[in-house]
């Protein structure tokens, strides 16, 4: 998984031009944050470069690019330039560049809340404004051979350290309480909605794509049925942060989740202490 | 009769003692120039008709500009209290000498002939020294305006080709302009000046920034910053830190600079001086180690680098001098903070680790044999025999040395009779002093070096 994200991170950084959708028609996504005079614009010996960091811009979309990525670039051929930027993300979404998923990260700080954005504590946009942060690095292009030194320099911004290791953490797991297969299909059409928490003719482990998304903690089908199945759990999976409704959703199907330790590779954020 | 005689007497004499109070004293700091002159710039014609009031050490007292338009006019400005200019009139004697009547250099001062005339036949630069040197000068200064010395100005042709640091005027560049190429030599002005206190190097698009401002810090680096191929902050860079306290904002940048001068300034402000184990407290070669493909890019050839061959520095300064600025919320920071803070920002935008560093080394240690005094007393000032402590200066001053410390404990200004052929070659070194009871010891210690580090290749194209 480490090296997934990081492949895919790379790739971008190196080349990548995401698609972005602009709110306001004044703000350029392509364009940097400083207005260069001539003789930076020319940029004659190439060592124009920079990074910035400012808070919450009003207005502008966060970068939505392929495999969930949050973050663009754009090459200035006549400056010879390669900018990447990221807009209005947590200081978790700066660090994952989007690409992990949130049950993955373990944070290791004093507030979490002012990290990651959690249901319950206002709009989203809300809570952006006051906990959300654009990022942008510009360096000449083809120097930049990975994503180390814009990860190095937000984790110096924000005073953390964030890296891969094996941790045991709480993790959700799906079990059988009975031999009854409530949950057979019928072989109805295939439906697939996590929004709604329904499932149709479809295997048990799609339940786990939006709980790996978005729930806290990892999800694992350790249920063994390889069948397809039908679920109606009239709980939205891309919201549940609270186990209880979930199971008890679950239980009419005589499936349930126990919450075990198990060791995972995690992506831990780790605030530090100097 | 005989009244009126001693009369016409007291008055000449009281006369000549006014004429000679009446002689100004030149301020070398401020000397006069001539009201009513333009000043000149790279690629203005001169005037022909231009006066050359008096010559000194020449064919003639007086001359015209008119009088070079075929050769190559080199006008250095300079005084006999500026002991640099003064040490390079051998140099410009050669190159006279070198290329005959096809150049032509004066040596130009505000000075007084009478002056200047003694000092030319006392100071071991000047004594059969043949240069010409115009005296009482406010024409040519007026033409060519300059703060400091020595100040070059080129001209071939009736046109003013350059105007120049002294490292300029060499064989090599007299060649060039004779040959008829083009040159584009870096300006020297006093008196273009950047200010960065005044005003920031990098400016915001508020367009973009939007509501973005509240929480706004960046670093930025760009290119060597020039006017009309003068520097914006003269030949050895400027910076400094800016406080707003009405925004609470810390502003901290530096105009045209090395990226080793850049580092090397702010890792002083934050190590204590005889904090790190290491010969001694001043910066020398051998403390410095590159991991980097090419350390010509970080630094010019210099003291604390003699062996980066880099040319000319004007023109290195061009290709690879940076400017920085970085902007930050003011949380209190001191000055060891911000320049941390500067290091890591350069680090990153550069793809480097420049640190001090624990290394375990092989270093030697100078000790004495013996109590015996083995060391001859001084002559004088003017004694050029190595003294005790010079041996591990010098030692010191070569790169690939390794750290010689000096445990002689002794403090006083003893001289060796000694000659050292070589001071890279270990062995010769101790053979030769072992006459003055003096070795060279060699020990593994953990010593502290200055590490410039390229991370993954470093992020210069």
């Amino acid at each position: 998984m480490e090296t997934k994200f990081l492949l895919i991170a790379v790739c971008f950084a190196l080349t990548g031009i995401t698609a972005y959708a602009q709110n306001d028609v004044k703000f350029d996504p392509q364009q940097p944050l400083f207005k260069f005079n001539e003789e930076q614009l020319t940029n004659r010996n190439g060592l124009l470069r920079y990074a910035a960091l400012t808070g919450y811009r009003e207005g502008v979309e966060p970068i939505k690019g392929q495999f969930n990525s949050n973050f663009g670039g754009y090459n200035d051929e006549k400056a010879g330039t390669r900018r990447i930027y990221m807009y209005n993300l947590s200081i978790e979404d700066l660090l994952t560049h989007g690409l992990i998923k949130r049950s993955q990260v373990v944070l290791e700080v004093k507030d979490p809340s002012k990290y990651r954005y959690k249901t319950g504590n206002g709009t989203e946009t809300e809570w952006l404004r006051k906990n959300g942060y654009c990022y942008e690095l510009l360096v000449p292009i083809g120097v930049l051979k990975g994503i180390h030194t814009i990860d190095s320099e937000i984790q110096r911004i924000f005073k953390v350290t964030a890296r891969w290791e094996k941790r045991k953490v709480k993790t959700w797991v799906l079990i059988r309480t009975s031999a009854a297969e409530k949950f057979k299909t019928t072989d109805q059409e295939a439906v697939k909605d996590p929004v709604k928490g329904v499932y149709h003719n479809v295997n048990m482990g799609w339940i786990g794509v939006p709980l790996n998304e978005f729930g806290p903690v990892p999800f694992l089908d350790e249920t063994g049925y390889k069948e397809m199945v039908d679920l109606d759990l009239g709980i939205d999976l891309t919201k549940a942060e609270d186990l209880q409704p979930l199971r008890k959703a679950l239980q009419k199907y005589d499936l349930d989740i126990k919450e075990e330790m198990r060791e995972k590779q995690v992506f831990v954020i780790t605030e530090n202490n100097k | 009769m005989r009244k009126t005689c001693q009369l016409i007497i007291i008055a000449l004499l009281l006369c000549s003692k006014l004429n000679a109070q009446q002689k100004p004293k030149i301020d070398i700091s401020s000397p006069p120039v001539q009201k009513g002159i333009r000043s000149l710039k790279v690629g203005d014609v001169i005037p022909a008709d231009t006066k050359i009031g008096k010559i000194f050490n020449y064919t003639s007292k007086t001359a015209a500009i008119s009088d070079y338009k075929d050769q190559l006019l080199i006008l250095d400005f300079g005084n006999t209290g500026c002991s640099g200019c003064v040490a390079a009139l051998p140099h410009m004697e050669t190159l006279q000498k070198e290329f005959g009547k096809a150049i032509k250099i004066f040596w130009v001062t505000p000075e007084y002939e009478e002056d200047i005339a003694k000092f030319w036949t006392r100071n071991k630069y000047t004594k059969e020294n043949t240069l010409s040197t115009i005296v009482e000068d406010s024409t040519l200064r007026a033409y060519f305006k300059h703060a400091s010395w020595p100040h070059t100005a080129w001209i071939y042709k009736g046109k003013v080709i350059g105007i120049t640091n002294p490292e300029y005027l060499d064989a090599n560049n007299i060649r060039k302009v004779l040959k008829g190429e083009q040159v584009n030599w870096p300006v020297k002005n006093d008196f273009y000046y950047f200010d960065g206190a005044k005003e920031p190097l990098f400016a915001l698009d508020k367009t973009q920034l939007g509501t973005g401002g509240k929480r706004l810090e960046y670093a930025a680096i760009g290119d060597y910053k020039e006017k009309d191929g003068a520097s914006a902050a003269g030949v050895s860079g400027s910076g400094g830190t800016v406080r707003d306290s009405v925004n609470r904002i810390v502003r901290t940048y530096f105009i045209n600079q090395s990226v080793f001068a850049a580092y090397l300034q702010n890792w002083n402000k934050i190590i204590k001086p005889g904090s790190l184990t290491k010969p001694s407290m001043m910066l020398q070669p051998n403390q410095i180690i590159w991991e980097v493909k090419d350390p010509k890019r970080y630094m010019y050839k210099s003291p604390f680098t003699p062996g980066l061959e880099t040319g000319y520095m004007g023109d290195w300064m061009r290709s690879n001098a940076i400017c920085f600025e970085s902007y930050r919320a003011d949380t209190g920071q001191t000055e060891q903070d911000i320049a941390m803070n500067t290091i890591k920002d350069l680090d990153g935008l550069l793809g480097l680790k420049v640190r001090w560093e624990k290394r375990q080394e092989k270093v030697l240690v100078l000790l004495r044999k013996d109590k015996e005094d083995r060391f001859l007393k001084p002559t004088g000032l003017n004694d050029e025999r190595l003294s005790v402590n010079q041996l591990t200066y010098l030692m010191n001053q070569h790169p690939g040395n390794p750290y010689v410390f000096d445990e002689t404990r002794y403090n006083g200004l003893g001289r060796l009779d000694i000659h050292i052929k070589s001071w890279t070659d270990i062995v010769a070194i101790n053979k030769t002093i072992a006459v003055c009871g003096l070795v060279l010891k060699e020990e593994e210690r953990l010593v502290d070096k200055l590490v410039f580090t390229e991370v993954e290749g470093g992020l210069l194209k």
